[in-house]
């Protein structure tokens, strides 16, 4: 009895005490996730991730930021949203180019105050980021992303907590994958036979088989693969074949134009193969007759015959709509720059990159304050402002260039009618080489990317979203990891 | 540490103003010197043919070696060589035995960092300056002295000016000095016979503009020396 009286005693201290200990709020905690959770070798990944950072104190994080294994390096980071920060409007962005850095607060002369982001989201409110890993091609096996959340010590212990994302290798695909130009435009005179060769190769694994058809095009109605058409100056060579993981074929394309008046003319390719993705991939073929002959008054050209072999005058420009087949038609040594960890606000142009392949880049319109705004982190160049006239112009000012891609999309940095910054809506993106070649697109994100090789040098190209969202709001253009070189 | 930091604060405002005054506007050349109170600057040149301080409160010199035959033993030096390119957080230096004590960055008005090259000082922002600044409560200094020069947006020193402000820490501007700049290995520096709060060194924008260039400059500093004017 005095046992059970004892143990019931010893029970409501128990619980009385508790009652009256202040409950421990702590600091910060963190967790999340990541979309994708797989990663690609040999370059710049995206992910989105779904934070969500929380404090018990209603207190703050002074830095959030990422580390990662060696080799792979922080090419941008960009909130989705704000984080409902306080106090601390321009959190630094530190560490773009290496393997840890992210947003630290500015404070001087040390970290101290309410944090930059809050750790007291309201209800529903997502804490979104998009990372920029540039993974080398060396890299394989697992990738630990680790986030780690530092809090502003106005909670209780922890006041640090850390997230690892563990990011999958893609590897190779497993299945064979066809990656060929999407598209290949031919300027020629007329009585001549051009010969153009088309790449077909396999950036997957097990062995590709593809056979060619031709089809109509009028440049309006959507091809019919299905109903195979000929043209009579179109001859292809060979119509069929087999392609080993990593290798590629040469389909030699002959447009003749011995019978053809100055004008357009158009073809359609269809390449059906075993890629389970794409089994069909559909090329559309254009061929402009030159109404005016070529101003070389002796038709015998450099390799000593009359058919245009060596192009002299013609233009062919195909356009890749794959990294991957884009680069296979590059040659060594060519440049790419993801405009990591650039100074950021308000810049008059021009810049210049390039070593190699020097370019000059211009925004505009510009205005007294700079032509670009460029934001901390974004690792990317844009204007000041979107809209119709908006526009990101490259020229090189160096050695010849007849291969430039990129990745090329539509970025909502901020909008007056929403909270979230850095959406990528999709965007109709309009690109103009120097010779008049407009290509139009809908990107939907920024792994949207637009390759051009020419058989003449390309001597200027502009980016531009002439038309504004469903909302009525213009998108912002932007290119990022640019590659820029010469074609093989 | 937060009442050493009001103190600093309030003097590096009066610097950001005296900065902005001195240097007008980004778009416009800088104050003349005829502005300047006379007597502020008694200039030094490479030759030492004036190696007399006199009264002056603030000698300037345009030759590193003079200045620093100008310097009582036991100044600090910094030629940044540790520093890593991009941005960074304000830059703390201390002897740690309370003999130097002051930081670099971007300024009390700037919310941006400073953007660093290979083993110099740059800022990320085209219209920060870069500030070298120590409080009432550090051990004070009386010479200040650095390698000074406009940089593109890629870090690359080019054509332009740096407009250098010298506060005290009375408040007053010690001296302002505007340079021509011919890259990396032009120098100014400073000796006054008063404490010193800060350097501000800013690079306004070339007017007018130059066809096909930017007319953007960013300041960028290396080899600093702090210490006292010799007895």
């Amino acid at each position: 009895m005095i046992a059970s009286n004892l143990l019931r005693a010893t029970t409501f201290a128990g619980v009385l005490a508790c009652a009256f200990v202040p409950l421990a709020h702590a600091d910060i905690a963190l967790d999340g996730t990541s979309t994708p959770t797989t990663y690609a070798r040999g370059r710049v990944n995206s992910f989105l991730l779904d934070l969500h950072v929380v404090s018990d104190a209603f207190a703050g994080v002074d830095a959030l930021t990422f580390e990662l294994p060696p080799g792979v390096t922080l090419s941008a980071v960009r909130k989705r949203n704000t984080f409902t920060f306080c106090s601390d409007v321009h959190p630094l962005v530190d560490g773009m180019g290496t393997g840890t850095g992210g947003w630290y607060q500015l404070g001087w002369p040390a970290l101290d105050g309410c944090g930059s982001f809050a750790g007291s989201p309201d209800p529903g409110e997502e804490q979104i980021v998009i990372v920029d890993l540039d993974v080398p091609a060396a890299y394989s096996g697992d990738l630990p992303l680790t986030v780690h959340a530092l809090g502003d010590g106005n909670g209780d212990p922890p006041n640090e907590a850390d997230l690892v994302l563990t990011l999958a290798d893609e590897g190779a695909p497993p299945q064979p994958v066809v990656a060929t130009a999407s598209k290949l435009a031919l300027a020629v005179d007329g009585g001549v036979a051009n010969v153009q060769v088309l790449a077909i190769g396999n950036t997957g694994a097990g062995t590709l088989a593809y056979t060619i058809t031709t089809a109509a095009s009028d440049g309006v109605t959507p091809p019919d693969c299905g109903v195979p058409v000929t043209q009579p100056w179109l001859a292809v060579a060979p119509m069929s074949g087999t392609v080993a993981a990593g290798a590629h074929d040469d389909v030699a394309l002959t447009f003749d134009t011995g019978t053809l008046a100055a004008g357009d003319y158009g073809a359609t390719l269809c390449i059906a193969s075993n890629d389970a993705a794409q089994p069909m991939r559909v090329i559309p073929l254009g061929l402009h007759v030159n109404a005016t002959p070529c101003a070389a008054a002796d038709r015998v050209f450099a390799n000593g015959f009359e058919d245009d072999a060596d192009g002299r005058c013609s233009q062919a420009l195909r356009t890749f709509d794959d990294r991957d087949a884009f680069l296979a038609t590059v040659a060594p040594g060519y440049e790419t720059n993801a405009f990591t960890a650039l100074r950021t606000g308000y810049v008059h142009g021009p810049l210049h990159f390039g070593n190699a392949y020097p370019y000059a880049v211009t925004a505009g319109p510009g205005y007294d304050i700079g032509d670009f705004y460029l934001f901390d982190g974004a690792g990317e160049l844009s204007t000041v402002s979107p809209g119709d006239t908006s526009r990101l112009t490259i020229t090189f000012t160096g050695t010849s260039v007849t291969a430039i891609g990129g990745n090329v999309w539509g970025q909502m940095f901020q909008n007056p009618t929403v909270i979230e910054m850095n959406m990528q809506p999709p965007t109709t993106i309009r690109i103009e080489l120097d010779d008049g070649t407009v290509e139009t697109f809908v990107a939907t994100s920024q792994q949207d990317f637009r390759g051009f090789v020419s058989t003449r040098p390309i001597h200027a190209i502009t980016f531009g979203t002439p038309l504004p969202g469903d909302d009525g709001e213009y998108v912002w253009g932007v290119f990022d990891n640019l590659v820029v070189g010469n074609a093989r | 540490m937060t009442a050493t930091r009001l103190p600093t604060l309030a003097l590096l405002a009066l610097a950001a103003s005296a900065a902005s005054a001195s240097t007008t506007s980004r778009s416009g050349a800088a104050a003349p010197r005829e502005n300047l109170p006379v007597g502020v600057l008694d200039r030094v040149f490479a030759s030492g043919s004036d190696t007399i301080r006199g009264g002056s409160p603030v000698t300037v010199y345009t030759d590193r070696a003079a200045f620093l035959a100008a310097l009582a033993p036991g100044y600090a030096a910094h030629d940044f060589s540790e520093i890593a390119p991009g941005t960074s957080q304000p830059i703390e230096y201390t002897d740690g035995a309370d003999a130097w004590h002051y930081i670099v960055f971007t300024g009390v008005f700037a919310t941006h960092p400073l953007y660093d090259g290979a083993g110099f000082i740059s800022t990320d922002r085209v219209d920060d300056p870069i500030s070298v600044a120590t409080s009432i409560f550090d051990p004070p200094f009386t010479a200040i002295g650095a390698n000074v020069w406009p940089s593109d947006f890629s870090l690359q020193p080019t054509s332009g000016q740096v407009v250098l402000t010298v506060l005290m820490q009375d408040g007053t501007i010690g001296a302002s000095e505007t340079v021509d700049t011919s890259g990396p290995d032009d120098f100014r520096g400073f000796v006054a016979n008063a404490p010193i709060a800060g350097l501000f060194v800013d690079a306004p924008e070339i007017d007018p503009p130059v066809p096909g260039e930017s007319q953007d400059r960013w300041p960028t500093l290396d080899n600093l020396v702090i210490g006292s004017a010799a007895p």
